[in-house]
């Protein structure tokens, strides 16, 4: 690459926002999903009287079409409906009859079925039912949804900083830019950006602003400018990829591509060539810039 | 209870007088978003029968109801369709989505 960074921004002496280094997870939050389970996990039973949560079915008899059914289910507590309707049947038992007056005209309900719908406790007894190996108590599952999830967690929060770092380097460091390479990166993306746009059904050439059409030129040099800053990034990447690995940028970017044609069941050499080579090799490039610079920030995490 | 409805078992499934279903993608980002909700839903609203099919593993039923989105909402009345979902979203939507299964 001809493009390079001349001074590098000192992002060693950058301060981490604390809130970036928080990777552990809370108590709150294993508490909630244990309450999620408990719901997941909710008996039936088929309780003497209708309380307010319960689901109720009735026979519903009206002058009022709308309300004349073989089976009407009402959900006291829960304003699914009109609340006149809902209330009625609160506290009436099975084969009991409850006449209202709404809006339409009388409604008689006759209570065909009652059920209520109980969580299960959280307790030993709920951790046990997920059959998780070696997971009995609910002490061992706060410990077993550690170890699962914070491997992750803390990687993510790395990234995190690392992406904030990588983001001050390229604003903060001095860069040569050599214009025609630049140019060939920029002109790509924006015409890939644009073919995109007409696939999708979008005239690139209608403004965003205003009632002029731009011509297809005008359209062409204003996703120039938007994608103008993915160079300055590429530029970036590139020179802390090479940095930090001493390899020859190009070779880890035909590495990495050669793995993403792989997995999709391509050749390489043609991703390279159709348009929109310059936003695979950013983001190949990129990616590689936030791992390496993640190793880094790892440092930076809490405790 | 939500129950995961195949191409197989999907229409026994829906044979309730009230039924829901939602049709999700394994990758959908919305519909890990509604899962809570609609779970919450089935745990709250009991005598309504609460059915999801994961449209990546179900190509018949994703072609019979012309799924082009996840997530897509269905209501059926005594296994018949009786209402498109034109909404999802939070509790209130949803409820003001069922309402209409329930009461219209």
């Amino acid at each position: 690459m001809k493009s390079t960074i001349t001074k590098l921004y000192d992002y060693k002496q950058a301060v981490i926002p604390a809130e970036l280094r928080l990777w552990r997870i809370k108590d709150e939050e294993i508490a909630e999903k244990l309450e999620t389970l408990s719901r997941n996990r909710a008996y039936e039973m088929e309780p003497e009287t209708v309380q307010t949560g319960d689901s109720v079915a009735c026979r519903s008899e009206s002058a009022a079409a709308r309300w004349d059914r073989e089976t009407l289910l009402l959900f006291p507590g829960r304003g699914l409906c009109d609340s006149a309707l809902e209330n009625a049947c609160l506290g009436a038992r099975v084969g009991e009859c409850r006449t209202v007056s709404t809006d339409e005209g009388e409604v008689t309900l006759t209570v065909k079925r009652i059920l209520r719908r109980a969580a299960m406790p959280v307790g030993d007894q709920l951790v046990k039912a997920e059959g998780i190996d070696g997971v009995n108590t609910v002490a061992e599952y706060y410990d077993w949804y550690r170890e699962q999830n914070e491997p992750e967690r803390r990687r993510s929060a790395a990234m995190g900083i690392a992406g904030n770092l990588l983001y001050e380097i390229r604003m903060q460091s001095e860069l040569s830019i050599d214009q025609e390479e630049k140019d060939a990166f920029v002109w790509d993306c924006a015409n890939s950006y644009c073919q995109s746009l007409v696939k999708a059904g979008i005239d690139p050439t209608v403004p965003s602003e205003g009632t002029d059409f731009l011509t297809e030129e005008q359209a062409k040099q204003k996703m120039y400018v938007e994608h103008e800053p993915f160079f300055t990034m590429y530029v970036a990447d590139a020179y802390f990829v090479q940095k930090e690995t001493g390899a020859d940028v190009d070779a880890i970017c035909k590495e990495e591509l050669n793995k993403l044609a792989a997995d999709n069941g391509l050749e390489a050499e043609s991703l390279l060539t159709e348009d929109g080579w310059a936003i695979l090799c950013g983001q190949v490039l990129h990616n590689k810039a936030l791992e390496l610079m993640a190793n880094y920030t790892e440092q930076f995490l809490e405790d | 209870m939500v129950y995961e409805a195949t191409d197989k078992t999907f229409d026994q499934l829906i044979q309730a007088e009230y039924a829901a279903v939602d049709f999700y993608g394994t990758h959908c980002g919305p519909c890990k978003m509604l899962e809570p909700i609609y779970n919450e839903m089935s745990n709250d609203l009991a005598l309504v029968r609460f059915v999801k099919v994961n449209v990546d593993h179900c190509p018949e039923l994703k072609e019979r109801f012309h799924i082009y989105a996840v997530p897509t909402l269905k209501y059926f009345r005594d296994g018949e369709l009786f209402y498109e979902g034109k909404r999802h979203g939070p509790r209130e939507v949803m409820d003001s989505e069922i309402a209409k299964l329930l009461y219209d």
